[in-house]
């Protein structure tokens, strides 16, 4: 099996399980049956790929069904143990939120955590007056994502070449989105709202799920379920200076936004813009398919979006080739699959070198030639 | 949720065993697999789109073992013949196939009983409250105090480990 497949046939069988999970659940709605049936049909390796989970999961099935240890012991063990951290959910994307609602069970902080805090405080005091307790650091390398369970319960998504840095205290839970995109699935605490700051943006929330793309220039916040507020980062400072020991959660300041399910906004040094389009927020969070999603976008943003994955650099040549718009759904692992679709286009060429791809329009005199290369079998 | 699970439970037990003993066995060989995979996927290409959607999983495991029908006339007629080749395995196919052509029923539970072994314990608590006492996941989340969805990731992650060990058992073997 050639190194470039793996991930690609992994991200197959990660799909399967999810849909099978989700089978197993209960039953689909009809919009999820339709994306099964969509998924499904893509490819010959997605139906093999599921009828073969099916045959391996009648012997878990049969195997599961005979184990005799007590139900009480098994649970206890479940319970005792320590969480993975690198999980690869992909049911943001795919699933039901109605199934999820339940709100996640916090367990109170026990004591040797509170008495583990204060020490830490102290510690973090003498080190030079610092004011949280908790600092973690989160990050990923190029074409890597990975999922951590933070302290409270919330979980959070890292998709490729993305930071950030982690605070907890008592009257808040921050974090740092110092570069790139994170999904946040926050556990819920009246108590202490969950912030995330990305460039010039704030998003506040006290338990939901919400996505933040940092790029150079603005800030995308895309809000999955639950509320969150949204301010301008100069807004926040001050307001941190009028109320440094209050409460931060119920500051006089107001938000700029407050976006629902389904929103997003776009946060710029200058501007703030709200939108609610359908499936925008979908689309944004189509990463953690590990898929890229493109809605009449240019191939420049298209290909800008591979070259987060891509293990080569792939380079558009020329304004109106960049501004040609691309539609469709593709694997963000196989930027392969996307140079192919591009390849089949008649005016487009692609020449794979060892340090990089470049797209360029085709000349117009080897039209025929690429039609007859991208269909052999049409004559 | 406990009329499909008795469907389910019904397929399985009809057709379940035929199935999988003979995609095992035919994804041995790489041409047999990828006219199989061919075939399953033209006819749900083929399929009423509306039919399908109905019950997808249904379907697509219908058409499976309307195959294996088929099939096991074609299997028996060659089955002297392409035997005596062995071609080599098929990269392009992932599944859960075990290295042996022929892997007889206990050697191949007793794998699967290995590998469930091996799951974390979260995982494994899913699965044998799911396959075993018939909870439901919401049942199970409650009883293990986590969500639904942190039980469904469970089974995934647990899933994608098995499915890692066993190509890497399969990738041992070759």
């Amino acid at each position: 099996m050639s190194p470039r497949q793996d991930p690609v046939r992994a991200w197959i069988a990660t799909q399967a399980q999810t849909w099978f999970v989700l089978h197993r659940e209960g039953q689909l709605t009809a919009a999820q049956r339709q994306q099964f049936v969509d998924w499904l049909c893509e490819s010959p390796a997605h139906a093999q790929e599921y009828v073969a989970l099916i045959g391996f999961m009648q012997d878990v099935q049969h195997v599961a069904a005979q184990n005799t240890t007590d139900a009480d012991v098994l649970i206890a063990r479940a319970r005792a143990e320590v969480d993975v951290d690198n999980v690869q959910p992909m049911f943001a994307a795919v699933g039901s939120h109605a199934a999820d609602r339940s709100p996640p069970r916090r367990i109170r902080t026990p004591v040797w955590v509170a008495v583990a805090a204060t020490v830490a405080s102290v510690i973090v005091l003498l080190a030079g007056g610092w004011w949280f307790h908790e600092r973690n650091h989160y990050q990923t390398a190029h074409a890597e994502q990975r999922s951590w369970r933070m302290p409270d319960g919330s979980t959070v998504h890292l998709n490729s070449s993305s930071e950030i840095r982690v605070r907890y205290d008592d009257k808040q839970r921050r974090v740092d989105l110092v570069r790139g995109q994170a999904l946040f699935q926050v556990a819920k605490d009246a108590q202490r709202p969950f912030s995330v700051y990305a460039g010039d943006a704030v998003a506040r929330a006290v338990g939901t799920e919400f996505d933040v793309y940092r790029r150079a220039d603005r800030t995308l916040i895309s809000v999955l379920e639950g509320r969150v507020a949204v301010w301008r980062l100069p807004d926040v400072f001050e307001q941190a200076r009028h109320a440094m020991d209050a409460d931060a959660g119920n500051s006089s300041r107001q938000p700029i936004a407050h976006l629902d399910a389904d929103q997003q906004a776009m946060i710029s040094g200058h501007s703030a813009e709200v939108s609610q389009r359908d499936g925008k927020v979908r689309k944004t969070v189509a990463w953690l398919q590990r898929q890229v999603v493109f809605d009449h976008d240019s191939l420049g943003s298209a290909i800008e979006e591979f070259n987060r994955y891509a293990e080569r650099r792939i380079r558009v040549e020329g304004a109106e080739l960049r501004s040609l718009q691309i539609s469709g759904i593709f694997s963000a692992y196989d930027a392969e699959a996307f140079l192919r679709f591009l390849e089949r286009q008649p005016d487009i060429d692609v020449q794979r070198g060892t340090e990089e791809i470049v797209v360029s329009a085709a000349p117009p005199e080897n039209l025929e030639k690429r039609v007859e290369k991208s269909y052999p079998n049409i004559w | 949720m406990s009329d499909r699970r008795s469907y389910w439970n019904r397929i399985l037990g009809e057709h379940g065993p035929g199935v999988t003993a003979f995609i095992r066995r035919r994804v041995r060989r790489a041409a047999d697999a990828s006219d199989l995979t061919q075939e399953l996927y033209l006819r749900l290409l083929r399929a009423d789109r509306a039919e399908l959607i109905r019950n997808p999983e249904a379907y697509l495991y219908t058409v499976a073992v309307n195959l294996v029908r088929e099939q096991a006339v074609l299997d028996r007629r060659w089955r002297h013949t392409v035997d005596a080749v062995d071609p080599p395995g098929d990269p392009a196919l992932v599944d859960f196939r075990t290295p042996e052509e022929q892997v007889d029923l206990q050697a191949r539970l007793a794998q699967a009983a290995e590998l469930i072994d091996e799951l974390p314990a979260k995982c494994q608590a899913v699965l044998i409250l799911q396959y075993r006492d018939g909870l439901s996941y919401e049942e199970i989340a409650s009883r293990l105090g986590v969500t639904t969805h942190a039980v469904k990731k469970y089974v995934v992650q647990g899933l994608a480990q098995c499915r890692d060990r066993l190509r890497r058992s399969k990738g041992g073997a070759r």
